[in-house]
């Protein structure tokens, strides 16, 4: 009896699973997803751009069953974090944000870098055509002094300029959507500012109750990565007020 | 003259506070300390697929199209399907030792296993399988040292033997005349 009803589940879990496949391929034919603000590696086209600690590494993958390396960029010294938009690649380090270019893909191009005034901190970055945000993180292993919110005008690409810098108590990861940028605070919670005015966010509400680390805006859904597993808000009717729809700690 | 004496005084001093440094960190006769678990490099690089597990330390999140991966980190990738976002449900779980970082597209997974960069297929249930590897693209991740909390601490461990296979995790124990630390 015990041995038929897990073979049920079994198969109940093969035909989920079958199931799911057949979606994802539905619905990201050709394209990649999203990944949260503090992953080591991302897809951009037919690319696979990684971060060790101290170079930037691109794998051509149109083949996935024969990615092929293409090149290595030392860009500097504890690299962490890689973050896509557009043609262009966001890497934070330590202490410095990287922008490159990825208009010849095989060999990304360094454009500009920005060197934070606070050293030793942990710093994943987002960014669209005219702003970058950045946190700082000075908890940790990372060691440093202060932990803030950094934001650059970067206008013009090959020269980011610091704009505003905001006080913060331990920010890990950030995403944006809209009008709405938001910022994990570990224990602190979750900041949600409306950045109607890009350089300058303003804090609207700060959501407890979880320890979060990372988010990813996907369409109408806001998922977070929180102590524990992940928990899911809707961003559909307004990305400033992020509403609990669910979660999963097991 | 005066110069040579300058040199020698800013050697002296070098020298002086560099003593002083090996006395504070050496290593007690017993202490806590971490031993390194090994595994042999066929299990600890052998990609596989199971039923749903539980999250014990959920790591990093990547989404394409109703699907949520997330890292179980250093074992594996919990795989969410969350059309339905008010009850999202694990599908499976992929298991890859040392797991930390993922992305996913046109159902090919992207994540480490151990230092190498590895593409596993997930089109098809009945086969889910590791399609390429490329060794080594994560030197850092290769756990040759257990993590310090912060970077002030000193931490004491058995120094890693290649030769008992690859080290996929650390246990915190009472150690003897520890060698290595840092």
């Amino acid at each position: 009896m015990k041995t038929i009803s897990q073979l049920l589940t079994g198969i109940f879990i093969l035909f989920l699973w079958s199931n799911c496949s057949k979606e994802s391929n539905n619905a990201a034919a050709n394209s990649a997803g999203a990944g949260g603000s503090t992953a080591r590696f991302t897809i951009s086209g037919d690319y696979l751009y990684v971060v060790d600690h101290t170079s930037l590494k691109a794998f051509h993958i149109s083949d996935p069953s024969h990615p092929v390396f293409k090149s290595k960029t030392d860009v500097g010294i504890n690299i962490e974090t890689i973050f896509p938009y557009g043609d262009k690649l966001f890497i934070g380090s330590s202490s410095t944000m990287y922008i490159f270019s990825l208009s010849k893909p095989d060999h990304p191009q360094q454009v500009a870098k920005a060197e934070y005034i606070i050293r030793m901190s942990c710093d994943p970055v987002v960014a669209n055509e005219t702003v970058a945000y950045a946190t700082l993180r000075a908890t940790g292993p990372c060691g440093g002094s202060q932990s803030a919110l950094v934001v650059y005008n970067i206008s013009n690409i090959s020269s980011p300029v610091l704009v505003n810098t905001i006080g913060l108590g331990a920010p890990y990861g950030l995403g944006m959507k809209e009008n709405a940028l938001y910022v994990c605070e570990g224990d602190y919670g979750l900041r949600v500012y409306d950045i109607a005015d890009v350089y300058r966010p303003k804090e609207v509400q700060n959501i407890n109750g979880e320890t979060f680390y990372d988010v990813i805006p996907y369409d109408n859904i806001l998922i977070a990565q929180i102590a524990g597993g992940f928990a899911l808000y809707d961003i559909a009717t307004n990305p400033l007020q992020p509403a609990f729809i669910s979660k999963i700690l097991q | 003259m005066k110069r040579i004496s300058i040199i020698a005084a800013i050697f002296s001093s070098l020298f002086y506070s560099c003593n002083i440094d090996i006395g504070d960190t050496k290593p007690p006769a017993e202490t806590q300390g971490y031993i390194p678990v090994y595994a042999s490099p066929v299990s600890a690089k052998k990609i596989s697929a199971g039923p749903p597990r539980a999250t014990m330390n959920g790591g990093k999140i990547y989404t394409t199209g109703n699907l949520l991966f997330q890292v179980e980190k250093d074992s594996g990738i919990h795989v969410i399907n969350y059309a339905d976002p008010a009850n999202p449900q694990k599908l499976g779980f992929i298991r890859s030792v040392l797991c930390k970082e993922l992305s996913v597209k046109n159902g090919f997974v992207y994540t480490n296993n151990i230092s190498d960069l590895v593409v596993i297929d997930i089109n098809s249930i009945n086969n889910v399988k590791e399609i390429s590897r490329v060794e080594n693209v994560f030197p850092d991740l290769a756990l040759q040292y257990p993590a310090k909390s912060n970077q002030w601490e000193t931490i004491y461990f058995e120094c890693p033997d290649p030769s008992k296979g690859i080290i996929t995790g650390w246990e915190l124990k009472q150690i003897k005349n520890p060698k290595c630390w840092r």
